[in-house]
């Protein structure tokens, strides 16, 4: 029995980090990746006829989304991904974060894990992310050394999942 | 940073991944952790998913700050989800009603400056040094005028130009940004100065172009590529321009810009995601020539077919000739606009050089004879070479008969650009061509094979049919194999030279009854990225 269209927004909805953070991975562009994965929603709300479950949607959705990415990536004219291709379909099997909790459950997570954080992480973040701003470009605006913003930039995301996984679990067993 | 003996890796390496940033040694441990640990995968999956997760949210905050509102942004998938389906169908409907203008995407690729605008530019700066300090404000004002016009327009309705208000002068509206120009020259109102790259173009201006090639992008993304002599006319609508008269490119890659319009006096062109040319010729009439996806032609002043779309897909044309009569279905005459699609990649031909975005005649089963020109195909983008490539010629290496004096070696790992480039002689007679090709980045090696009429053509020639297609150019799995440079064939005969500059191709090449046929490997250049 062929996938419904709410199931497909169901799954697009609550796998998006990771779906996007694939996507990101193929194409290399946070905000390519974001057209991508849009693209391959519409696609697959096209093809719902064609996609028999939600572990098969699941599949393929993340090697609709290696495909396009990379005919992307090359449309875009950017250079050659830095893995092989190979590579990245061996990600597209990984299985990342086991999700059970809605989208919005693990937003509201973050943003209670981001006000634990220090001032100068945030900050970092800030930049990083909100901003766009490379290390580089974050350690010349701070002062900092480029590996120092690096490291931040890592460490702050370890601590940050943790976070997250510790709060879900405390909801989840409350 | 990475131990490759138990395949674990640093973590901060992921971040130096996303940003393109890896060393080679970097990029080799990362690569050899991850193909051999799937533990590694897993904790490669999870960080770039909770990176994702990180910028969602400092995204909205950022956007929320830029508003100085306290309203709060739709940042909810949720909602971002089904306004899209909601527009998907309106922009569906558009497609049945031609007429009917499509809908702007939410959250789609005009949120920002269009990359291919910006590849033009950084190609044009390696031409020429001298531009680089104007060009590059010419990048940040035409971003800044798209994103202003893009923001006043966000309602949607497409005719956009502003009623005055009896207080205020009249205002009109930009729509449009020439984005780029190759050797261009103008007339009519408006002096050359006020064209340069990045001018905003408005409603009602009327632009002729005397001399080169000139690029303008609608405020929704859609490329129109120009070639002189043209004349066009920006409307009242910010996705359509009218073609009086001249050759037009149109590419339209993005969601937004997909329903671009080219008025003619005969046609209506619209764009359904596609590449496209118009030529409209006082003498012979109005051309439509599909290159890549769908457009649909409403005839405007035909007798016959006034005001019935015709929808044509790639390799389709259709003309009117200039009393207006409909020639449907005319024969697809791609040379038509072979150096609006050189440019439009970047590459500068000239002498007897065609460009082919389909599989050049010579190799076209059943072709035989074709062409007295070199034709050039573009074969693989960002292609990191799986092996060594020997190749027949280099940098500052002329080649000529007896060949392979001069090789050398690409090493594997390079990331290139191929072209392949054939010249077909054919008849008896001996024919001959001569020019150049000015390549987008640096060439690193040319390989080489001339095959005989009578000799292993056939071999050659279902090998071609098979690889050299539109569909299939851009698929690795082509490239090795097809090998040009074989030991046993001999190599091209004539004479192929690499200019100073490493990027322009020079050739004089004769001969009867041959096929010359020649790989031509461009380093990707590194300043391509965004």
């Amino acid at each position: 029995m062929p996938v419904t269209p709410d199931l497909i927004l169901k799954t697009v909805m609550r796998d998006r980090p990771r779906l996007h953070g694939y996507a990101w991975v193929v194409v290399g562009d946070p905000d390519l990746a974001d057209d991508v994965l849009q693209e391959i929603s519409l696609l697959a709300l096209e093809k719902a006829a064609d996609i028999n479950d939600e572990p098969h949607l699941q599949g393929w959705l993340r090697e609709s989304i290696r495909r396009r990415g990379l005919a992307v990536r090359r449309e875009q004219f950017k250079r050659a991904s830095q893995l092989s291709e190979e590579v990245l379909a061996l990600l597209a099997d990984a299985g990342g974060e086991q999700v059970n909790e809605s989208h919005a459950a693990r937003m509201k997570a973050l943003r209670h894990c981001i006000e634990l954080l220090g001032d100068k992480s945030r900050k970092t973040l800030a930049l990083r992310y909100g901003q766009g701003m490379k290390p580089a470009e974050i350690a010349e605006r701070t002062g900092r050394p480029v590996k120092s913003i690096y490291q931040m930039i890592t460490r702050t995301h370890t601590s940050l999942r943790q976070c997250i996984l510790d709060r879900l679990a405390a909801k989840g067993g409350a | 940073m990475a131990d490759n003996k138990d395949h674990a890796f640093d973590p901060e390496l992921i971040e130096a991944y996303l940003l393109d940033e890896l060393t080679d040694e970097q990029a080799a441990a990362l690569e050899s952790a991850l193909r051999n640990n799937p533990q590694a995968r897993e904790q490669f999956v999870q960080a770039v998913e909770i990176m994702s997760l990180v910028r969602e949210e400092f995204r909205g905050r950022e956007e929320q700050a830029q508003t100085q509102s306290n309203e709060p942004i739709a940042r909810d998938f949720n909602k971002l989800f089904a306004e899209l389906l909601v527009q998907e169908e309106r922009a569906r409907a558009a497609v049945v009603q031609p007429t009917t203008e499509p809908v702007k995407l939410a959250h789609s690729k005009e949120d920002r400056p269009g990359l291919r605008e910006v590849a033009w530019l950084l190609y044009s700066f390696a031409s020429d040094p001298k531009v680089w300090a104007p060009m590059a404000a010419a990048i940040l004002f035409a971003v800044g005028v798209t994103l202003a016009v893009l923001m006043w327009g966000s309602g949607g309705s497409q005719p956009i130009a502003q009623q005055p208000t009896t207080n205020q002068p009249e205002v009109q509206a930009i729509v449009a940004t020439l984005t780029a120009t190759h050797n261009a020259a103008w007339s009519g109102p408006k002096p050359d100065g006020d064209l340069r790259r990045g001018a905003p173009l408005t409603v009602g201006q009327q632009l002729t172009l005397t001399q080169g090639f000139a690029e303008i992008t609608t405020a929704r993304g859609a490329v129109a590529i120009l070639e002189a002599p043209a004349t066009i006319e920006l409307l009242n609508n910010d996705n359509a321009l009218r073609l009086h008269s001249g050759k037009l490119f149109g590419i339209c890659e993005t969601a937004s810009s997909k329903g671009f319009i080219v008025r003619t006096p005969h046609m209506d062109v619209t764009d359904l995601g596609t590449r496209f040319g118009v030529e409209v010729d006082q003498v012979t009439g109005t051309l439509a020539e599909v290159f890549d996806g769908e457009v649909e032609v409403i005839a405007t002043n035909a007798s016959s077919q006034s005001g019935q779309p015709v929808k044509l897909s790639r390799g389709q044309s259709f003309a009117i000739d200039a009393t207006g009569q409909s020639v449907p279905r005319n024969a697809f005459a791609e040379a038509a606009f072979d150096r609006l699609q050189s440019i439009s990649s970047g590459i500068t031909l000239a002498g007897q050089v065609a460009w082919s975005n389909t599989t050049p005649s010579v190799m076209r089963r059943g072709g035989w004879p074709t062409n007295d020109n070199l034709v050039i195909l573009p074969e693989l983008t960002g292609y990191r070479l799986a092996e060594d490539v020997i190749t027949d010629m280099r940098k500052d290496k002329a080649l000529t008969w007896p060949v392979r004096q001069n090789a050398a070696t690409i090493p594997a790992g390079t990331v290139v650009r191929t072209y392949v480039l054939a010249f077909n002689t054919g008849s008896g007679d001996q024919q001959q061509a001569s020019g150049s090709v000015q390549f987008e980045g640096e060439i690193v090696g040319v390989t080489t094979a001339e095959q005989s009429w009578f000799g292993f053509i056939q071999t050659a020639q279902d090998a071609a049919d098979q690889l050299y297609t539109f569909e299939r150019r851009h698929e690795k799995d082509l490239f090795p194999e097809v090998d040009l440079s074989q030991n046993d064939q001999p190599g091209i005969a004539d004479k192929l030279s690499i200019a100073e500059d490493g990027r322009t191709l020079n050739f004089e090449l004769s001969g009867t009854g041959f096929a010359e046929l020649m790989r031509v490997f461009v380093r990707e250049p590194a300043n391509q990225q965004p």
